[in-house]
């Protein structure tokens, strides 16, 4: 896979060899804004700072960063906490996976800022149990943070407390959602709270949380170092910055792009990814993880971002690109992911553990035989019935991506009524991957 | 019977003792999804008898580890085979032909997705997206990540497998 884009900001020392060290980690100037916003800035001023940056929430909402941070309030006494989300299960993302990876020190940096920012002493990176070696490159950078004396009793000898612990989840997707995420780190089983209340006023065991995503955290040194407006105005509108977008399925080159938001996805699939992998044609764009309304070919000129995706009809999301070619069964496809919101669905609310499971079988039937002309409308009449009336957005997801599926492939789905059975062939692997394709 | 030998007891006292202080002392109920995956680290899964010394130590109601134990699919409820392979079958690795890795592994060790194999060599799962869809297809094998799964790559491990 590999690496690209044209705003190399976040990405900038991953293909450097040992870019996960903290001898790489900034040459010599190591942790230089943590040190100046420990030292030099008021938490007010910081969090104005990020706030005229314009960084959203890259976990898949786009919430400010800097206005989340400025609704913890400071006067209850109790201990203020930042969890940082790397469960990092929305189908198709990658992009926090290997800023771990490749560039942990950037993110602890980050965490550090924003723990002065909301007077934080204490971060849990909650990252999901399957990333092992992740985990390790997480655990090993914090060591050598605290070796350093950037981290612990006095961080960077300032006399601020800083301290960070990896907290590994038990495999859920659920608990990439903030409060289901909350409830796994109190050693819970991850049901979403009900809000109000707001983690950022009763959070982690009762106290005021701020939880942000590791691509958010990791862009708060770059704000930082370049200011507020520079990193704004490298965005679009609203938008402030460049995103990681995580492209995969069937471009020539998957990878990770970094790229200002704003970007169409005509662009990022066709200048950057390099078209398609083989002689077919595309088909079909999930834009932002399986939680996102899919797109047509025609439809990849609107720009990435949070704020123009949903004139398009879909959502941001993740930036997790997967875009599928012709011969791909979007039946398949949709039942897939229905299959994937049933099994992860927390059985909390009943139109979503219901719900989802009454989606899975439809489709499954429309896909494998055994259907009728009426199962096309029922996906859309239980989809209807889901949205709005769960405490989560799991369910919602589930139900705003089925029926695009079905209204923008109807010929497609109405084929395997007729047909009783799916009239596409089965995916293949590849023999051997092509060097141009392993490339990096 | 004891859950540990004396030496793993040990590294099990060690490894909850650091994960106990990174939270308050009347949090200790936090510990539970690390504590698994430290008997989990230990043993390759956990047993009930972990569960309930993970209580103990915890001071939590012995339903509370229970259900924590089963809500989350990472925890092995039996002791998997000495090859775990777990094969994402998400739609970023579907797209890319990971059936095909499921069925080839279903066949040549003569098992189905969620099973152990007869000789108790090899355990496969299905498993939802493991964040490597720009690498995809993928597998877990006993938790180290296999990318680019390409026919011969595939044939390789099952080779290595074999000759195990
Ligand atoms: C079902 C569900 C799953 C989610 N999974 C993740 C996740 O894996 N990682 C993440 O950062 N945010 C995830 N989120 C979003 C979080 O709830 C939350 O908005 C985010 O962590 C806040 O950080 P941000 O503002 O920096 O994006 C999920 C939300 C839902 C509803
Ligand atoms: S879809 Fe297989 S790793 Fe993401």
């Amino acid at each position: 896979m590999r690496i690209g884009g044209t705003h190399r900001v976040l990405t900038k020392r991953w293909d450097i060899e040992d870019s996960h060290l903290l001898s790489t980690y900034d040459e010599g100037e190591r942790y230089q804004q943590l040190h100046r916003a420990l030292t030099k800035l008021s938490a007010a001023e910081i969090i104005d700072e990020v706030k005229g940056s314009n960084l959203r929430g890259a976990g898949g909402a786009g919430f400010p960063a800097g206005l989340k941070w400025s609704f913890v309030p400071t006067d209850t006494g109790k201990p203020v906490y930042l969890v940082v989300n790397a469960d990092e299960g929305e189908p198709g993302t990658y992009k926090d996976r290997f800023i771990i990876e490749r560039d942990p020190h950037m993110l602890l940096e980050g965490i550090g800022i924003a723990c002065k920012a909301i007077g934080s002493h204490k971060a849990y990176i909650f990252i999901r149990g399957e990333y092992t070696g992740p985990r390790r490159r997480l655990i090993h950078a914090i060591e050598e943070a605290r070796a350093a004396g950037i981290l612990g009793e006095s961080a960077m000898g300032t006399g601020y407390r800083l301290d960070i612990h990896v907290h590994r989840g038990g495999g859920a997707y659920i608990c990439g959602e903030e409060t289901s995420l909350l409830e796994a780190l109190e050693g819970k089983k991850g049901l979403p709270r009900v809000k109000p209340p707001f983690p950022a006023v009763e959070g982690l065991f009762g106290c005021p949380t701020v939880i942000n995503n590791v691509q958010t955290i990791a862009s708060v040194p770059a704000v930082m170092e370049m200011g507020g407006e520079a990193f704004a105005k490298m965005g679009h509108e609203r938008c402030g910055g460049p995103h990681l977008f995580n492209v995969s399925g069937h471009v020539k080159w998957p990878g990770i792009y970094e790229l200002p938001f704003g970007t169409t996805y005509r662009e990022l699939i066709f200048e950057h990814c390099g078209g398609m992998r083989g002689e077919k044609e595309l088909k079909a764009v999930v834009p932002g993880g399986a939680s996102t309304p899919v797109l047509l070919p025609e439809e990849l000129d609107v720009r990435a971002d949070f704020d123009s995706m949903p004139n398009a009809g879909s959502m941001f999301g993740t930036g997790a690109v997967i875009a599928l070619e012709e011969g791909t069964c979007m039946v398949r496809t949709c039942l897939r992911f229905l299959e994937f919101f049933h099994h992860e669905s927390c059985g909390q609310c009943t139109p979503c553990r219901e719900g989802c499971g009454w989606l899975a079988k439809i489709v499954g039937r429309i896909e494998h035989g055994g259907a009728t002309r009426s199962d096309v409308d029922l996906v859309l009449e239980v989809a209807d019935k889901i949205v709005g009336n769960t405490i989560c957005a799991l369910g919602d997801a589930a139900a705003m991506m089925a029926p695009p599926m079905v209204k923008k492939f109807e010929a497609e789905w109405n084929r395997h009524i007729e047909d009783e059975k799916c009239p596409f062939p089965k995916e293949r692997l590849e023999k051997n991957r092509t060097p141009e394709e392993s490339d990096d | 019977m004891a859950v540990f030998t004396p030496e793993e007891q040990s590294r099990f006292e060690e490894e909850l003792g650091l994960v106990l202080a990174r939270f308050p002392e009347d949090q200790k109920g936090a510990a539970l999804l690390e504590a698994f995956h430290i008997v989990q680290d230990i043993l390759g899964w956990v047993p009930d008898k972990a569960v309930e010394l993970v209580a103990r130590e915890l001071g939590l109601p012995l339903v509370r580890a229970y259900e924590v134990r089963s809500f989350y699919t990472m925890f092995h409820l039996e002791k998997p085979g000495g090859h775990v392979l777990e094969v994402c079958t998400n739609v970023s690795c579907a797209c890319r032909g990971a059936q095909e890795i499921v069925d080839r592994v279903c066949e040549r060790f003569g098992l189905a997705p969620g099973e152990t194999s007869a000789d108790g060599r090899v355990t496969l799962k299905t498993v939802e997206c493991l964040g490597s869809c720009g690498t995809a297809p993928m597998l877990a094998h006993n938790g180290e990540y296999v990318e680019e799964v390409d026919e011969a790559a595939l044939e390789n491990l099952i080779k290595e497998i074999e000759g195990d």
